[in-house]
């Protein structure tokens, strides 16, 4: 199912802001209108690999990743580069300056 | 009485990078807070990308980066959110109106988009530029 929207717009002018619950939403009269050009969009539509979906905070549509979820995973990954940081450690590279240098550096 | 809602944290590629490096306990420890839904997590998919390179840098094999990127895209309770098409549109004003770097500015309008509380991060870089518009704390500024 395709509903990728050619007509979407998103401007400052057009935001119709409620409160709901304490958060700041858009109206569901601007989301229709603004988000689709089409009749009833579901509130998530699953394509392989993401979810389409109402995010009630921002009450934008967007997509998220669609992967199960596990609570041992971060078991699993907890330290596993710990030799690597070692090795960062002796050249003096933070781990945020690392990021920066892949950027730059990657083959 | 409706309940306070959940505080929304934006996670940054360097916390994720602390616990695979085991640099800091409470890198790991506010992941596990968010997996038991103490907090509700958001990130981009495009950090993954970061994280690839990394773990590239890193040395280890293809098969094996596959294998950790699927499992910290299995972390419970953070959301991993695609960029939208306007988002990249909006994105040079948004590099105007902060200091910050293209690079961060990935980050940063998913945030700044999807509404988050704060954004949890080591990159006083990153801090510096958008920190008048989300607040951005370390593991341990937000677990003390």
């Amino acid at each position: 199912m395709s509903v990728e929207a050619s007509t979407f717009t998103k401007t400052e002018e057009t935001f119709d802001i409620v409160r709901l619950y304490g958060y700041e939403v858009l109206s569901s009269e601007s989301i229709t209108e603004r988000v689709w050009e089409i009749e009833q969009v579901p509130k998530t539509i699953s394509y392989p690999g993401f979810d389409r979906i109402l995010d009630v905070r921002s009450g934008l549509y967007i997509r998220v990743l669609n992967i199960s979820k596990d609570i041992r995973s971060l078991k699993k990954t907890e330290g596993i580069l710990a030799d690597f940081a070692k090795k960062l450690r002796r050249k003096g590279i933070s781990p945020s300056d690392l990021i920066k240098r892949v950027w730059k550096s990657s083959r | 009485m409706a309940s306070s809602p959940l505080m929304r944290l934006y996670i940054d590629t360097n916390i994720y990078l602390d616990h695979l490096l085991r640099r800091s306990r409470r890198s790991s420890r506010l992941l596990k807070e968010i997996g038991r839904g103490k907090f509700l997590g958001i990130t981009s998919h495009f950090t993954f990308s970061e994280l690839a390179g990394v773990l590239k840098e890193a040395g280890l094999p293809p098969s094996k980066i596959n294998t950790i990127l699927n499992q910290l895209q299995a972390f419970p309770n953070i959301q991993i959110v695609f960029h939208e098409p306007w988002m990249f549109a909006e994105m040079p004003n948004q590099i105007l109106n902060t200091c910050a770097q293209s690079r961060d500015a990935l980050h940063y309008v998913i945030a700044l988009y999807l509404k988050a509380d704060k954004i949890v991060t080591r990159d006083h870089g990153f801090k510096n530029a958008v920190s008048s518009v989300i607040p951005c704390v370390t593991p341990e500024e937000l677990l003390r």
